[in-house]
């Protein structure tokens, strides 16, 4: 049993008598429970079949796959890279986000219409169709770049208190002079930037209006009602 | 029928999937790694307890099993690790070791030379529980597993001439103890 140069190491008659001891066998309870759980392994193993054989590399592939499309969809909706100031404007494109109203919707196309070429800016403002005429009220003014036209628009709450109305505030906004018509922000909604229709009806009523512009130290656009009001009514003398 | 295969061909076979290679395998070591662990533990419940958890290891292990090494050595290196766990794990517990007699005879015995044989097992058994662990185990290394001095240097990491040392000592003291009259105790065994 073992080697020859080690035999010398342990007597040959303790060697054999401790042979003589080797009878001593397993208990059977311990080499059924041994065997038992060797062929529940192999059986385990051969369960797993395919699927063990082919589950990591598949969850691994499936995994880098499913990755990429993500990584893929971000790209082509632009949202990767993007800074997040951006990423809110992408945002509000999203269902759910606040949408324009229909008339507001409205409003803007009519917006683009009179903002074609084929408005002339010397055309008076009784030239201007009806159509042309409804133009919704806007607190804030817009030039367009090609035509000169200027066009005052107003806040969607006051078109929305009265969405009947139509102005003739466009007629007397896009008056020829293009040049002087200032455009009125800031504090649309605490003082008058301009005179309203119901002002404009009667020139007395139209020049206390532009007074009151001038007041409020808006003396370019007191000036440009002004020379509306002389227009559209001749015959009034201002310096009554 | 061919011959024989190698422990380590058996083993590979069994990683496979042959659960008769590993039967084959089980029965070339199931006994002497019993007397080894049984003759090395403090009692028969430590003994059978570390053999299930023996070759429990050695089933699971079976995918990373490679035959640079005897198949012998690896099973006697974990069995021996094995040992250490549960002493740690189990130090307070421990007795000494305690030989059944009747787990050594030879059962086709006659009853006069039963008696004899009983005596002789009695005084190496009971010798070999009085010697020091490490040279206990040196001799249960070598005589039961058959492993090469060697093969126990490189498992208990030390070098050769220890284990050749421990083992001279080993021999003397059983040699002495079978010279000497048997005790009472061993006469009644």
């Amino acid at each position: 049993m073992n080697q020859q140069n080690d035999s010398n190491n342990i007597d040959p008659e303790v060697a054999q008598r401790y042979a003589a001891t080797r009878g001593e066998k397993v208990p059977g309870k311990l080499d059924d429970a041994v065997l038992h759980e060797a062929r529940r392994a192999v059986r385990a193993d051969a369960h797993r079949g395919w699927f063990g054989t082919w589950f990591r590399p598949l969850a691994f592939a499936l995994s880098v796959g499913l990755s990429l499309a993500i990584v893929l969809e971000l790209s082509d909706s632009g949202l990767l890279g993007r800074q997040p100031e951006a990423l809110s404007d992408a945002a509000s494109g999203l269902p759910g986000a606040a949408q324009p109203t229909e008339f507001e919707r409205a409003q803007l196309n009519d917006l683009r219409r009179r903002e074609k070429p084929g408005i002339s800016g010397n055309e008076t403002p009784e030239k201007m169709s009806a159509d042309d005429a409804a133009l919704p009220r806007s607190e804030l003014r817009t030039q367009a770049p090609d035509t000169g036209l200027k066009v005052e628009q107003r806040t969607t709450e006051s078109n929305m208190a009265q969405p009947g109305t139509a102005s003739n505030d466009v007629s007397a906004v896009a008056e020829t002079d293009r040049d002087r018509a200032p455009v009125s922000q800031g504090d649309a909604g605490s003082q008058p930037s301009h005179c309203d229709d119901e002002a404009r009806a009667v020139p007395e009523t139209w020049w206390d209006c532009i007074e009151s512009l001038r007041n409020a130290g808006l003396a370019e656009q007191a000036q440009w009602e002004e020379e509306a009001l002389q227009k559209r009514f001749p015959e009034f003398d201002m310096r009554q | 029928m061919g011959p024989p295969l190698e422990d380590s061909a058996l083993m590979l076979r069994y990683r496979d999937g042959d659960i008769e290679a590993f039967e084959t395998l089980y029965r070339r070591h199931n006994d002497a790694l019993y007397r080894y662990l049984r003759r090395l533990a403090a009692n028969p419940q430590a003994a059978e307890d570390v053999f299930q958890e023996v070759w429990s290891k050695i089933i699971k292990a079976r995918h990373r099993y490679r035959p640079t090494a005897r198949f012998s050595t690896f099973l006697y290196r974990v069995a021996r690790n094995c040992m250490i766990d549960y002493v740690r794990r189990n130090r307070r517990h421990m007795q000494s070791l305690t030989v059944d007699p009747d787990l050594n005879a030879d059962p086709g015995a006659q009853p006069d030379a039963l008696a004899e044989q009983g005596q002789a097992r009695q005084k190496l058994l009971a010798a070999l529980e009085t010697i020091p662990l490490e040279q206990r185990d040196a001799f249960l290394l070598h005589e039961e597993a058959g492993l090469s001095i060697d093969d126990i240097a490189q498992m208990s990491g030390v070098n050769r001439e220890t284990i050749k040392s421990r083992l001279r000592y080993a021999s003397r003291k059983l040699k002495a103890a079978l010279e000497r009259p048997a005790t009472s105790k061993e006469q009644s065994a």
